[in-house]
C-alpha cells in the first residue's frame, strides 16, 4: 500500500487494519442512529442489557425529536407577540417567552441525545 | 454606489477567503493526524460544492438578483403586514449581467458566506464524517438553508423589513453574517454532531471523557493569523454592503474587529491558565475565533470599548461552552464550533440590540434570533436526518480505526512520519 506522494505507509498505520477484532460494538458506539439496529447483533452484551440499551435509545430519541419539534413552536410565539401586541411591553415579555420555549426545546433535545448515548451524566 | 466605494469593496471581498482559509486550517489542526489530508480536501471540496450550488439554485432563493436588495420576493399578507420570506430571482444567476455593480458585489459576499457557513460544519464531523456526506450536506446548505436565512437578513426579507413593517429599531442588523453564516453554521455543527454521534473512544462507558487533541498547534494558531486578515476584510465589506456605512467610519470597524478578537484571546487564555494552570493553545484559538464571530454582528454598529467587551465576554463563555458541551452534554465537536460560531454569534446578536443605539433594537435582534433557533435547527436536523439515511455520515468502524485518510483517500497527510497506534482503541 502507498501513501501520498508514493511513500509506502508505515507497518504502525498497518496495525489498525490487522487488528480488527476489536472493532466497536453497538453498546459502545451510543448516540449514532446505528444503535438498535446493531445492538440486536451485539454479542457482549446479555439480552437484558440490549434490551436496556434499545429502550434508553427509543426513550432518547422520542425526547429528542419532542425537543425539537418544541423549538418552532417558540418561534411562532415570538412572531405571534408582533402580530398581536403593538404595545413594546407585552411584545417584548411574549418575544421572551418565544425564545424561553425554543430554549426549553433544545434543553430537551439535548437531553435525548444524552439518553440515546448511554445515560451519561 | 461609488466607483471607490465599489472598488475597495471588491478588494476587501478578494481578501475574505482568507478568513476561509484559516479556518479549514484550524479545523484540519484540531483534526488527528491520521484524517489530516482528508479534513483539508474536504475543506476544499466543501467550498466548491457548496459554490456550484449556489450558483445553479441558491442564489435564485437569496432575492439579490436582478436588482438591488429589497427586490421581489415570494411575500404572504399576515395581519396585513407583507412577509418576505424567499427571493425569487432566476435560477442559474438569470440577470447576472445585468444586474447593478452592487447586487453583483452583494453576491460575491455571498458565495463567500455560503462557503464558509458550508464549511462550519465539516470541522465538527472531524475523524467520522464521510467526505460524500460532507459534501452533500453541503450542497443542501447552499441550496436551502442558507438561502432563505441570506434572503431574510439581508435580501429584503422578513427580519430585514423588520423595522418598517413593526417598528422594530432598524429592522434585523447583521452586518457580517453571524446570524446567516456563523450560526447557521454552528447549528448544523450541532445537527452533524448528533447525527453522526461521537469519535470512537471519545466517551467511554466508566469515567471522564478521553482527551484527543488536536495534532498540529501550528495550523490551528497559524490558521487564526491567517482568519484575522480576512475577517478584518470580511466585516467591513459588509458594513459597506449591509449597515450602508460611510468609508470614513470603516477604520472603527477594523478597529472593533481586531479589539473584540484581542479581548476574546485574552479572557480565554486568563480561563484557561487558571481553569488548567497553564493556557491551552487550542481553547485560546477557539476564544480568538469566538471574539472575531461576535464581531461580525457587532463591529459596525458599537463603540471600541464595547467591541472590547463583547470579546471579553466570548472569551469567558467560549471555552466553559467547550467543556459544558464535552464533559456535561456528551457531545464530540472537536472543532468547537458549536461554541465558537453557534454561542458567540448569537452573543454578537444579541450584543448589537444592548449597546446599538437605536430604540428597538434589542427586540429587533431577539426577534432574529428566534428563526435562528426555532426553525433552522429544525429544519437543517431535519433535512440532515433524511441525507442520512440516503448517504451515512458515519465512516464504518473499519475506517475510523484506521483514519480517514488512508480509507477514504487510500494515502496519508505525512507518509513519512510514524503513526502510532491510538490507545482509546484498546
Amino acid at each position: 500500500m502507498r501513501g501520498l506522494g508514493g511513500a509506502p505507509i508505515q507497518a504502525g498505520a498497518l496495525e489498525f487494519i490487522k487488528s480488527s477484532s476489536d472493532a466497536p460494538s453497538a453498546i459502545e458506539r451510543p448516540g449514532t442512529d446505528f444503535v438498535p439496529k446493531a445492538a440486536h447483533n451485539c454479542h457482549t452484551g446479555t439480552a437484558a442489557q440490549v434490551f436496556r440499551a434499545s429502550g434508553r435509545f427509543r426513550k432518547g430519541r422520542a425526547m429528542k425529536y419532542a425537543g425539537l419539534l418544541v423549538m418552532p413552536a417558540g418561534f411562532f410565539l415570538a412572531i405571534a407577540a408582533l402580530v398581536l401586541f403593538p404595545a413594546p411591553g407585552p411584545r417584548v415579555a411574549f418575544v421572551v417567552c418565544g425564545l424561553a420555549v425554543e430554549a426549553l426545546g433544545l434543553a430537551v433535545a439535548v437531553r435525548g441525545h444524552m439518553e440515546v448515548r448511554g445515560g451519561r451524566p | 454606489m461609488t466607483e471607490v466605494a465599489f472598488s475597495l469593496t471588491l478588494a476587501l471581498l478578494a481578501l475574505a477567503p482568507l478568513a476561509i482559509a484559516g479556518m479549514a486550517l484550524i479545523n484540519t489542526g484540531l483534526g488527528r493526524s491520521r484524517s489530516a489530508a482528508q479534513a483539508l480536501l474536504g475543506s476544499l471540496i466543501i467550498l466548491a460544492v457548496s459554490t456550484i450550488v449556489f450558483a445553479v439554485a441558491g442564489a435564485a432563493l437569496t432575492g439579490n438578483l436582478p436588482g438591488a436588495p429589497g427586490g421581489a420576493g415570494y411575500v404572504f399578507q399576515f395581519a396585513g403586514k407583507p412577509w418576505n420570506w424567499a427571493g425569487s430571482a432566476a435560477p442559474f444567476m438569470g440577470g447576472f449581467g445585468a444586474a447593478p455593480p452592487q447586487a453583483q458585489l452583494v453576491l460575491l459576499f455571498e458565495f463567500l458566506a455560503v462557503s464558509m457557513a458550508a464549511l462550519i460544519p465539516w470541522g465538527s464531523g472531524a475523524d467520522r464524517w464521510r467526505l460524500s456526506a460532507g459534501c452533500a450536506a453541503a450542497a443542501v446548505l447552499a441550496a436551502v438553508v442558507f438561502p432563505l436565512t441570506a434572503h431574510w437578513v439581508w435580501g429584503g426579507g422578513w427580519l430585514a423589513q423588520s423595522g418598517v413593517n413593526f417598528g422594530l429599531g432598524a429592522g434585523f442588523l447583521d452586518g457580517g453574517g453571524a446570524a446567516a453564516v456563523h450560526v447557521l453554521g454552528g447549528l448544523s455543527a450541532l445537527a452533524v454532531v448528533w447525527i453522526a454521534g461521537p469519535r470512537k473512544g471519545k466517551f467511554p462507558k466508566e469515567g471522564l471523557s478521553t482527551a484527543m487533541p488536536g495534532h498540529n498547534a501550528v495550523y490551528i494558531l497559524f490558521g487564526c493569523l491567517l482568519a484575522l486578515v480576512g475577517w478584518v476584510a470580511w466585516n467591513l465589506a459588509g458594513a459597506i454592503l449591509w449597515l450602508h456605512a460611510p468609508l470614513t467610519s470603516l477604520t472603527v470597524t477594523a478597529i472593533n474587529t481586531l479589539l473584540s478578537a484581542a479581548g476574546a484571546l485574552a479572557a480565554t487564555f486568563a480561563v484557561t491558565r487558571i481553569r488548567f494552570g497553564k493556557p491551552d493553545a487550542s481553547l485560546c484559538a477557539n476564544g480568538w475565533l469566538a471574539g472575531l464571530v461576535a464581531s461580525c454582528a457587532a463591529a459596525g454598529l458599537v463603540t471600541p470599548m464595547e467591541s472590547l467587551f463583547i470579546g471579553l465576554v466570548s472569551g469567558i463563555v467560549t471555552p466553559l461552552t467547550v467543556e459544558l458541551l464535552e464533559l456535561a452534554l456528551s457531545i464530540d465537536d472537536p472543532a468547537g464550533a458549536i461554541a465558537v460560531h453557534a454561542a458567540s454569534g448569537l452573543w454578537g446578536l444579541f450584543a448589537v440590540g444592548l449597546f446599538a443605539p437605536l430604540p428597538g433594537q434589542l427586540l429587533a435582534q431577539l426577534v432574529g434570533i428566534a428563526p435562528l433557533l426555532g426553525l433552522v435547527l429544525p429544519l437543517v436536523y431535519l433535512l440532515f436526518w433524511l441525507l442520512n439515511r440516503a448517504l451515512p455520515f458515519r465512516v464504518d468502524p473499519d475506517g475510523e480505526r484506521i483514519g480517514m485518510d488512508l480509507h477514504e483517500l487510500g494515502g496519508g497527510a505525512y507518509p513519512e512520519f510514524v503513526i502510532h497506534r491510538d490507545e482509546s482503541y484498546r
